[in-house]
C-alpha cells in the first residue's frame, strides 16, 4: 500500500478524512503523529542549505514556489534561456521533515511563455504532483501532500516536451528529513549537476538556444554544477576549514548524463548511498550519482583549503585545449611549436592568483625558459581582454 | 477556478461574415492531431480564417463599445485579474501594447465575445492544427525537422517586453501570419487536448468538450464545467 498520498484538495482539513480511510482499510498501518502546527518554509539558493530541522513533531509547511524564465549566465560570455524553479539553476532547496504536510503552492510568472508544473521524487501517485501542478503563465495552483519516507530527492518540471525542460534547468532538492535528523556537521552545501545542450559549441559566444537534435543524441556542450560553469568556484566556492565537517547534498538534474562524483583530494566517510536513508556507505573515492538521483556526501577537512568537486568523466571537468588562453576560453587554431590544434577549450573560472600559478608552471617546465607571472599580471591582462 | 484562462495568449477569428482583417479560404482534409495515436485520422472541413492576429487597437475598439469587457469591469467569472493587464488602463493602450501588436493576455470567453460582435467564431483546434502545419512553402510541414526546429527555437527565445506587429510575421503557406513564434493562441474547444497536467502519459490529452451553447454568453453552470477539467 502506497504510504503517502496526494491530496488533491485545496483544503488541508481534508487530512483527518484521509486519516480515518486509511484505517480502515489497513487496520495494521501506523499512523504517522498528529500534526501540529504551521509554518512556511524557508528555502534557499544554490549552494545554500536551509537550516537543520530541530523539531520533534510533524508540522504542516508551506511552500512558495515560482516558476521564472530568464536569461542568466552559462559561461563567460555565453547567456542561456534558462526555466527556473525560484530564479535559480538548481531551484530553490526545500527542507521538511518526515510526517510533515506539505501545501504545496507552484506559481507560474507571468512573462513565461510555458505551462510548468512540479513532479517531487518525494511524493507518490499523480505524477509525484505533476498531475495536480500544471501551472499556465500568470496562474498558480496548490496541491498537498504528506511525505512519509524520509530521504533527498530530485523535484522537477515535467510538461512536455519533459527532456527540454529539465534540460533547461527545471529541476532541484527536496530534503525530508528523517525522525531525530541527522548528524551534526559544521557545514552544509548544495549541489546539483546537470547537462546542457546549446546551438553553439561549448564556449560559443552570445545568447544560446537550446539544441533538441543534440539533447536527443545526449551530445551536451556543457556539463556544469548548480547551473553554470564556474558556479561553485573563484570567490563562489564552497569553503570549509581545517577539521571542520562537511555536508553536500548532491543531485544530478540529468537530463541524460550519470554522475561520476568525486572530491579532489578528499575521501567521503559516508556516503547516502542514492540519497536513501539505509545504506550509508564509508571511505568511497567516487560515488555514481543517476540523472534524477541524488546522493549525501559526508567529509571531514583535513587539510585547509577549496573544496574541488568534480564529474570524474574528466572530459566533462577538464576539456582537451591548448594552455595559456585561460582568461576567456578559446574557440578555434591554436599553434603549438608548429602544430595546429582546434579544439574547444571551456572557459574557466578561475582566481588572478590561480591563473598565475598555471602560467608560471607552464614556463618553468617543459623547454620553456622560466620566468614568473604574478596575479597583479593576470589582473592587467584580464583588465585588458575582457572587453573584447 | 481561472486555470486556464489568460497567460500570454491572443485570438485568432475565423469563418462567415466579413470583418476588416482579410480572411483566407483553407480547403481542409485529413490530418491527424499531434501527440494522438497513429492512424486516429480527422476530416477537417473547409473554413476561413484571419490572415493575421486581433490587434491591441482592434481590441480597444471593441471593449470602448462594450465596457461591460472593460478591465475595471469584467465579470470576474470571465477573466481573471491578468486580463489586458499590459494596458495602461480600461481604454488606453500604452507603451507595451503598440496599437499593431497581436493583443494577449485576453481570456477565453472575452475572445469569444470579441468575435462574436464581429460574426466570426474561435477556430476549433483541428482548425488551428490544421493551418498551423504549414510552413511558408508546403501545407504539411510536420515531417520537416527544420519546422520543427523552428518552433523550438521560439521557445528557447525569451518573451519580448513588447511584441512586434502581426503583420509584420511571415506568412505560412496558406498566407496566414505568425501562427508560430509569436504568441499562443485559444481555439474554440482549448481544453480538447490541453495536456491537462500530466502530460507524459497521453490519458489527459483528450478531454470531451462541450461547447457552452453557440450564441448565448456561457451560463456560470458551463463555465465551473470548463475550468473544472
Ligand atoms: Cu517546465
Amino acid at each position: 500500500m502506497k504510504k503517502t498520498a496526494i491530496l488533491l484538495s485545496l483544503l488541508g482539513a481534508l487530512i483527518p478524512c484521509h486519516a480515518a480511510s486509511e484505517v480502515k482499510a489497513e487496520a495494521a498501518i501506523k499512523l504517522p503523529p498528529e500534526i501540529r502546527g504551521e509554518e512556511i518554509a524557508v528555502l534557499t539558493d544554490p549552494p545554500n542549505v536551509p537550516p537543520p530541522i530541530k523539531r520533534k513533531y510533524p508540522t504542516k509547511v508551506i511552500v512558495k514556489l515560482e516558476v521564472i524564465e530568464k536569461t542568466m549566465r552559462m559561461s563567460d560570455g555565453v547567456d542561456y534561456n534558462f526555466w527556473t524553479f525560484g530564479g535559480c539553476v538548481p531551484g530553490k532547496f526545500i527542507r521538511i521533515r518526515q510526517g510533515d504536510f506539505v501545501e504545496f503552492h507552484l506559481m507560474n510568472h507571468p512573462t513565461s511563455k510555458m505551462p510548468h508544473n512540479i513532479d517531487l521524487h518525494s511524493v507518490t501517485g499523480q505524477g509525484g504532483g505533476a498531475a495536480a501542478s500544471f501551472t499556465a503563465p500568470g496562474h498558480s495552483s496548490t496541491f498537498s501532500f504528506r511525505v512519509l519516507n524520509p530521504g533527498l530527492y530530485i523535484y522537477h518540471c515535467a510538461v512536455a516536451p519533459v527532456g527540454m525542460h529539465v534540460a533547461n534547468g527545471m529541476y532541484g532538492l527536496i530534503y525530508v528529513e528523517p525522525e531525530g535528523g541527522l548528524k551534526k556537521v559544521d557545514r552544509e552545501y548544495y549541489v546539483v549537476q546537470g547537462d546542457f545542450y546549446t546551438k553553439g559549441r561549448n564556449g560559443e559566444q552570445g545568447l544560446q538556444p537550446f539544441d533538441m537534435e543534440k539533447a536527443i543524441d545526449e551530445r551536451p556542450d556543457y556539463v556544469v554544477f548548480n547551473g553554470s560553469v564556474g558556479a561553485i568556484t573563484g570567490d563562489k566556492s564552497m569553503v570549509a576549514n581545517k577539521g571542520e565537517t562537511v555536508r553536500v547534498f548532491f543531485g544530478n538534474g540529468g537530463p541524460n548524463l550519470s554522475s561520476s562524483c568525486h572530491v579532489i583530494g578528499e575521501i567521503f566517510d559516508k556516503v547516502y548511498v542514492e540519497g536513501g536513508t539505509k545504506t550509508i556507505n564509508e571511505n568511497v573515492q567516487t560515488t555514481m550519482v543517476p540523472a534524477g538521483g541524488s546522493a549525501i556526501l559526508e567529509f571531514k577537512c583535513e587539510a585547509p583549503g577549496t573544496l574541488i568537486l568534480v564529474d570524474h568523466a574528466l572530459t566533462r571537468a577538464f576539456n582537451k585545449g591548448a594552455i595559456g588562453t585561460i582568461l576567456h576560453g578559446q574557440t578555434g587554431e591554436v599553434t603549438v611549436n608548429g602544430n595546429t590544434y582546434n579544439s574547444v577549450m571551456p572557459a574557466l573560472a578561475l582566481h588572478d592568483e590561480d591563473v598565475a600559478n598555471v602560467m608560471t608552471f607552464v614556463l618553468n617546465s617543459w623547454d620553456n625558459q622560466g620566468g614568473e607571472v604574478k596575479p597583479a599580471d593576470v589582473a592587467k591582462v584580464r583588465a585588458a581582454t575582457v572587453k573584447k | 477556478m481561472n486555470a486556464f484562462l489568460t497567460g500570454l495568449l491572443a485570438l485568432l477569428s475565423v469563418v462567415p461574415l466579413a470583418g476588416e482583417v482579410a480572411m483566407v479560404r483553407i480547403d481542409g482534409g485529413p490530418y491527424t492531431r499531434p501527440l494522438e495515436k497513429a492512424g486516429q485520422v480527422r476530416q477537417v472541413a473547409p473554413f476561413e480564417l484571419d490572415v493575421r492576429q486581433v490587434t491591441n487597437a482592434e481590441f480597444l475598439a471593441f471593449v470602448t463599445a462594450r465596457p461591460e469587457w472593460r478591465r475595471s469591469q469584467v465579470n470576474p467569472l470571465f477573466a481573471d485579474a491578468g486580463y489586458l493587464r499590459h494596458w495602461a488602463g480600461d481604454t488606453e493602450l500604452g507603451p507595451l501594447a503598440p496599437p499593431d501588436a497581436p493583443v494577449t493576455n485576453v481570456s477565453w470567453f472575452a475572445a469569444r465575445a470579441y468575435l462574436k460582435s464581429l460574426g466570426k467564431r474561435l477556430p476549433s483546434l483541428d482548425e488551428w492544427e490544421f493551418a498551423a502545419r504549414a510552413d511558408a512553402r508546403q501545407a504539411d510541414a510536420t515531417k520537416d525537422p527544420e519546422f520543427r526546429k523552428q518552433i523550438l527555437a521560439w521557445y528557447s527565445t525569451p518573451t519580448p517586453a513588447v511584441l512586434p506587429a502581426a503583420a509584420t510575421m511571415p506568412a505560412n503557406f496558406h498566407g496566414v501570419r505568425g501562427l508560430h513564434g509569436l504568441v499562443w493562441e485559444w481555439p474554440r474547444d482549448f481544453v480538447a487536448s490541453m495536456s491537462g497536467g500530466e502530460s507524459r502519459s497521453d490519458g489527459t490529452l483528450l478531454h470531451k468538450w462541450t461547447e457552452p451553447g453557440q450564441g448565448a454568453e456561457p451560463s456560470v453552470e458551463a463555465v465551473r464545467k470548463a475550468v473544472s477539467k
